[in-house]
């Protein structure tokens, strides 16, 4: 059972700070143990529903609110709202016995809409549609200078989040107190927030998040599901279950924001990108911002850029929340193709091109060994192929800041020698929990085996939420001084039964030695212990000595085959290299970096909410029309965790994501010899870009040379 | 099947078998009901001492509208419950049996999270109705293995790391499971056919299709791209 994906092992092999550890909870999850708050289910609960617009605006004729509160099982109908701003809007709740009753109360409810016109999309906005506006003087002479204008524009389609487990909460009377079993990425944001609704003090609440079934950025803040829960809660005195169905999930959790761009640069001969303008205009549904992207991005030299010019752009459909990376995988979309676009405008390998526009070390090492593991090297000249199934490489990038906020690890040491680790933030299936007994456990010197993770409660130590990729390298300064001080503590009482000198003292594998010799084993020193010790570490949110130096970058690199009949698109290898600092659990870091490639190919292939124009109705509200990936889509993957001499954890959560869509959409242009400006990837598009003459050429490839002679 | 989820306002009841609720919508439920009337005649024969029961002139036995005694076999062990003709066997075990690691994710089978093994086969749970299961053996993922004593698949799947929140995997591990038993060594396209069905949001299907092939006494997938390469970055 212990045998390893050789390559992995090979490639990533001592790269880690605990390379064999195996995700503590594996077991528990597969065996269907761990159980979710939506598994949190009472005989005796009620159930709760919102009531919805079913349009992209519509205004309430008539309710039946008498009729559902007749309904057998019906306890409570809150109608608060007569009109709907986009499909999946709430208008009120429905409280019932029985998931059953609910449903019919709901029918009985008999709502009626009046649908009224709608705006459904980022084409809504004239300035959107139309041309873009000159550029700043400085940007127009840089571009004038330029020996060529470049201009195009690119978009990205609305994204789902598509957690497998939905949004909500079920709440559970105990006492005075109550206990709230919640789905969520911030187990103190819950605490903090449902008190309100439960019309409790937050002394009086217990936030309980031990398993979550995925976030991605959605699932920071109760919710109306959450609040609708809180409040049924407060008039009933009764355990509560809201959560959201399916549909409600693709309507109204949030989503990654489409995109429009449009670019206007100025170029030279040889790649060199004098200036450049970018207008982006986000989707932001109804809501008033969150419809930004990151482009450019900085990694790449653009010359003189115009300030920043971003509009949000508001319809009516339901607005955006943070999902992994928010707004990166759209602008490294824009930005890497927009690159590749220049590349072979100049007749350059777009490898090359990165090199010279990229003043990033560790990202110039990281192109020469991606170039190597894909094979770049059989990389054929853009357009140059014929045949039905052609294929392509391309690649992409990434880099990610360093964020951090305040964070606390509390370690309990038993007189047997166990490790109790216990940390209030929750584990949203990032291996957390593992990170943090892998690291206490290095720290000290035991094996993971002595220890246990306590983890997603408000009743541990506080730590922060689950997002922008700061919860691991946040919480790891306080693991690292718990451990320490752990040790410490445990040290000190050795020597000084021993007449030894602590500093002297060393801990490795459970045993306690002092130069080569040994002095006691671990579990025997622990003994000694009259009750269980605990001491805390703690971040203050600011460098210190645990913070260390780091950085997360990445490079990927894509291999694709195009069905130039069908216009499918099949991803075959991607490899993905990513910097977090110091790597703290092997497989779960790689779990990690390949869950970041499956969801970006996701998005470059099969992706997008559709809403009907006319009515402004969510048309994919599911998972049948809604597409993810699914395993015979799967590519190969290699995730490669880089290390060098960083001593600090980084962000590993959000990074892999970004590129992915970026190198496959470069590899497909690689292969068709067009570039397909527009995510995701459909067949439609494919066929419509074959249909196209094949993408200019400003500088002239003289025949039978390949790019990397004509550059030389 | 056809399913009929979305929603309808104001139709006005065509459902001839039910109306207990006086509200005749043919909502997805109604419609699993009505076509579960003839599968669920087998069951319905236990179910005699139910007053709710009734002869309908041309023969079929009707259960319902009121809540009906329902008799399962899940994981080994009888459960006995009363509960609507209407609940899915997904909802049953669940929300009358206190199983949980089949999850609701989508209720209409595109994702598999709901999986469980019904007389050795893999079934959606969300698209059948609880009485067309009786008398006949329903394992789910707790019935696999437990925590104690797993089945070496769920050994292979926590080596592996096949998981990352989690919520798939009780499903994915049931169809593995049931791809196991009718193959014993599958190579890696039957893998991913029979997980085909399978939804994974975090990402992971790699590391599941190496736990399945670990778990079958084969090797994991030798990655292609693999050159011995032992350590990128700036430590060589």
């Amino acid at each position: 059972m212990s045998q390893e994906p050789r390559a992995l092992r090979a490639i990533n092999a001592g790269q880690s700070v605990a390379d064999n550890a195996t995700r503590l909870e594996g077991l528990e999850k597969a065996t269907g143990a761990a159980r979710y708050g939506r598994d949190q289910i009472k005989k005796d609960m009620l159930w709760v529903r919102l009531i919805r617009c079913p349009w992209g605006r519509a205004s309430l004729d008539s309710l039946d609110r008498d009729a559902a509160l007749a309904t057998p099982g019906v306890v409570e109908v809150v109608v608060s709202g007569d009109a709907g701003d986009y499909h999946g809007d709430s208008i009120g709740y429905v409280v019932a016995r029985s998931r059953r009753s609910l449903e019919r109360g709901l029918q009985a409810l008999d709502a009626k809409w009046t649908r009224l016109d709608c705006k459904t999309g980022i084409l809504d906005d004239e300035s959107a549609r139309g041309p873009m506006e000159e550029p700043s003087d400085q940007v127009a002479s840089a571009i004038d200078d330029a020996a060529f204008t470049f201009e195009a524009t690119y978009s990205t389609p609305v994204q789902t989040h598509s957690s497998l487990e939905t949004h909500g909460l079920m709440i559970e009377p105990d006492g005075e107190n109550s206990i709230v079993h919640a789905s969520t990425q911030g187990t103190f944001v819950v605490a903090d927030q449902i008190g309100r609704f439960l019309g409790k003090r937050r002394s009086r609440i217990t936030v309980d998040c031990e398993h979550i079934g995925g976030g991605f950025g959605s699932k920071f803040q109760i919710g109306k599901e959450g609040a609708a829960g809180g409040l049924a809660a407060k008039s009933s005195g009764e355990a509560v279950y809201s959560f959201c169905d399916r549909e409600e999930e693709h309507l109204d959790t949030g989503n990654r924001p489409g995109l429009l761009c449009k670019v206007r640069l100025g170029h030279d001969a040889d790649g060199t990108i004098r200036g450049a303008r970018f207008e982006t205009f986000g989707g932001t549904g109804v809501s008033r911002r969150g419809g930004g992207a990151r482009v450019p991005s900085g990694r790449f030299e653009f010359g003189t850029l115009d300030a920043r010019n971003h509009r949000d752009v508001q319809f009516n459909a339901g607005g955006p929340r943070a999902m992994r990376a928010p707004g990166c995988p759209q602008g490294a979309f824009v930005e890497e193709l927009l690159i590749d676009e220049i590349a072979h405008r100049c007749g350059q390998d777009p490898l090359d091109l990165r090199r010279r526009l990229d003043d990033s070390d560790r990202r110039q090492r990281m192109y020469d060994l991606a170039a190597d593991l894909i094979g770049w090297k059989n990389r054929a000249e853009t357009g140059s192929q014929s045949g039905t199934m052609r294929t392509g490489y391309g690649i992409g990038t990434c880099d990610w800041g360093k964020g951090r906020a305040p964070a606390k690890i509390e370690v309990v040491v038993h007189p047997d020698g166990h490790l109790e680790v216990r940390t209030g933030t929750q584990d949203i299936g990032t291996g957390q929990r593992t990170a943090m007994g892998a690291l206490v456990a290095a720290r000290i010197g035991v094996p993971l085996a002595n220890i246990s993770v306590a983890i997603g409660s408000s009743k541990l130590p506080a730590g922060p939420a689950s997002g922008g990729s700061v919860c691991t390298p946040s919480t790891a300064p306080a693991a690292m001084a718990a451990g320490d001080l752990a040790r410490e503590r445990i040290l000190a009482g050795v020597a000084e039964r021993e007449k030894l000198d602590a500093t002297t003292l060393t801990i490795d594998d459970g045993v306690i030695m002092n130069g080569g010799r040994k002095v006691i084993r671990w579990e025997d020193a622990c003994r000694r212990l009259s009750e269980p010790i605990s001491v805390t570490g703690e971040f203050d949110g600011r460098a210190s000595a645990y913070w260390g130096e780091g950085s997360s970058e990445g490079v990927q690199a894509a291999r694709v085959e195009v069905d130039c009949e069908t216009g499918q698109v099949f991803v075959r290898d991607v490899i993905a290299i990513q910097s977090c600092g110091l790597p703290l659990v092997r497989k779960t870091a790689e779990s990690q970096i390949m869950g970041g490639v499956i969801q970006g190919t996701s998005y470059a292939l099969f992706e997008e909410q559709v809403l009907d124009p006319n009515t402004g109705a969510v048309l994919n509200a599911n998972l049948e029309n809604y597409k993810i990936l699914g395993s015979e889509d799967c590519p190969r993957i290699i995730p490669v965790l880089w290390r060098d001499d960083q001593t600090g954890v980084r962000a590993l959560g959000e990074p892999p994501v970004i590129p992915t869509a970026a190198a496959i959409a470069n590899a497909v242009f690689n292969a068709i010899g067009r570039p397909v400006r527009d995510l995701p990837l459909r067949p439609d598009r494919i066929l419509a870009a074959l249909a196209e003459p094949m993408a200019e050429r400003v500088v002239a490839v003289a025949p039978g040379t390949t790019e990397r002679e004509t550059r030389a | 099947m056809t399913d009929d989820s979305s929603p309808t306002s104001g139709a006005s009841g065509s459902s001839g078998s039910s109306g207990s609720s006086g509200n005749g919508d043919v909502s997805r439920r109604l419609f699993l009901q009505t076509i579960g009337i003839s599968a669920a005649t087998a069951a319905a024969d236990r179910q005699s001492a139910n007053a709710d029961a009734a002869m309908r002139p041309g023969g079929a036995t009707i259960i319902g509208p009121m809540p009906a005694r329902t008799s399962l076999e899940v994981n080994g062990a009888p459960v006995d419950f009363v509960a609507e003709p209407a609940t899915t066997l997904l909802e049953a075990l669940r929300e009358r049996c206190d199983v949980t690691g089949p999850k609701e994710v989508c209720d209409r089978a595109a994702c598999g999270g709901c999986t469980v093994l019904l007389d050795d086969r893999p079934v959606a749970s969300c698209m059948m109705l609880a009485l067309d299961a009786t008398g006949r053996k329903i394992m789910t993922v707790e019935g696999i293995g437990t925590v104690d004593d797993p089945d070496p698949l769920q050994v292979a799947m926590a080596e592996f790391d096949a998981m990352q929140c989690g919520f798939c995997t009780p499903g994915v591990v049931t169809s593995a499971k049931a791809l196991l038993e009718r193959n014993p060594r599958p190579n890696i396209d039957e893998i991913r056919a029979a997980l085909s069905g399978n939804l994974c949001r975090c990402g992971t299907y790699p590391n599941i299709f190496n736990a399945v092939l670990v778990a079958s006494g084969q090797e994991p997938v030798e990655e292609p791209t693999d050159r011995g390469q032992t350590i990128p970055g700036g430590r060589a």
